[in-house]
């Protein structure tokens, strides 16, 4: 009799309570659909997908929300790697005989959008537009073409690549213009070979977007000299060992003073160090570093024993080194040997 | 924290089931179809195969698809 009891209280209180959650359940839905529209609006592509099946009127629009979904979850998670590295995403515009014009006079370039039978096609070329346009600008001038060219493939891999559509697009992107493009040039292929690097170690956005991006910062837009020609070509220069390091077990560390880019790593690694000798010789390091005018210090570690140090390391030399005026923490994962590793990156800033 | 505030990128496409209408707005719609219109960059004749996009430098201009003409036609803005 109790246990009947029980349940027809439980039963009121759920009548009452379940009203109440249905609410707080599209209240939640409302509150994250505001923070992540990248996220709704590629659900709405998948239900204009199905759509497009048995009216073809909505033709358009799936094109429209379709590019603009897949550039702007793609371009959150870049900036997700480095803040600022890009556009807060895109706005596609639909242009007509009544207003092209007007948008011609405003210096726009204008891009053809085929059918949908034609989609990747459509994408990959929507995301090189955009990775042109929209990534870099006051930065790219500062490069060679041959870097800019790279970085632009890159991105644009970059980009394709974050969407899961089971790689078609990226698929007539490789087809169709990045083999291409490097078998007709060794020396891209073999800039972009090292992107390549970069980019499996977590630099390309992380430090070399990021840090040429801060120089383009400082210098547009004055007009680029060989010096900063050659500056940007030592660095990337520079970068490249890091890129081909294998697992190391030593503390690696290097650092790049120059006119515009000034900067240091750090990678914490070195097995038994953290436990004989502490934190001391990293911060030693990393001191050494900001003395020597590295305005920007990147502390790289993955696995827990290492991700931990790093976050010490850093939260002691911000409590002990008052030219560090900043900071930035970044976790992400990282493979080793197929082996999935949690990872982070943070920078420490110094006063400029 | 570093800044964010770059805002959002608006791209400018036209969709095929405009073009023909864009063309004859440009006054370029008897060109496009008897082949007169040659790519800004390479001269190659542009067809429905190939438009890739339009843009501004002393009057209405073309490019076509080709790899190098988009790399051009992407500095042009």
């Amino acid at each position: 009799m109790e246990g009947v009891n029980t349940i027809i209280i439980a039963w009121g209180g759920l009548k009452v309570i379940l009203p109440w959650s249905g609410w707080l359940l599209l209240l939640v839905l409302l509150i994250y659909l505001y923070k992540h529209p990248e996220e709704f609006d590629s659900w709405l592509t998948k239900i204009d997908r199905f759509l497009l099946k048995f009216w073809s009127g909505r033709e358009k629009q799936f094109i429209q929300r379709d590019i603009r979904s897949r550039i702007n979850l793609a371009s959150k998670k870049i900036n997700k790697e480095a803040e600022g590295l890009i556009t807060k995403g895109v706005d596609i515009v639909w242009v007509n005989q009544e207003n092209i014009e007007s948008f011609l006079r405003k210096g726009k370039v204008i891009v053809r959008m085929q059918h949908y039978e034609n989609h990747d096609k459509n994408i990959v070329n929507a995301a090189t537009h955009y990775v042109t346009k929209g990534v870099l600008h006051t930065a790219k001038i500062y490069l060679s073409d041959e870097m800019q060219k790279a970085l632009n493939l890159a991105l644009t891999k970059k980009i394709l690549c974050e969407e899961q559509d089971n790689g078609t697009s990226t698929d007539y992107f490789f087809a169709n213009v990045l083999r291409p493009a490097l078998n007709a040039d060794a020396g891209l292929n073999k800039t972009y070979d090292v992107i390549e690097k970069m980019e499996r170690k977590g630099l390309f956005t992380r430090i070399l977007l990021r840090e040429i991006r801060l120089m383009g910062k400082r210098l547009y837009p004055s007009a680029p000299t060989n010096r900063e020609f050659q500056e940007t070509k030592n660095f990337f220069n520079f970068l490249e060992p890091f890129a081909s390091l294998e697992s190391g077990d030593d503390i690696r560390d290097w650092e790049f003073v120059r006119d515009d880019i000034k900067m240091g790593i750090l990678f914490v690694a070195q097995k038994g160090k953290l436990e004989h000798e502490g934190y001391a010789p990293y911060i030693k390091r990393i001191t050494g570093k900001i003395n020597r005018g590295a305005q920007n210090i990147y502390l790289f570690g993955r696995k827990p024993e290492n991700v931990r140090a790093v976050k010490e390391i850093a939260k002691q030399l911000r409590a002990e080194n008052p030219k560090i005026v900043d900071y930035r923490v970044e976790k992400y994962y990282s493979f080793l040997r197929s082996e999935k590793l949690p990872a982070i990156c943070i920078v420490l800033k110094t006063d400029r | 924290m570093e800044e964010n505030n770059i805002k959002k990128e608006e791209l400018e496409f036209v969709h095929d089931n405009d073009l023909l209408p864009v063309l004859e707005k440009l006054g370029l719609k008897d060109d496009f179809l008897s082949g007169k219109i040659r790519c800004a960059f390479c001269g190659e004749i542009i067809t429905d195969e190939n438009l890739h996009s339009f843009f501004e430098d002393n009057g209405v201009k073309v490019s076509c698809s080709k790899e190098d003409c988009i790399k051009e036609v992407e500095k042009k803005q």
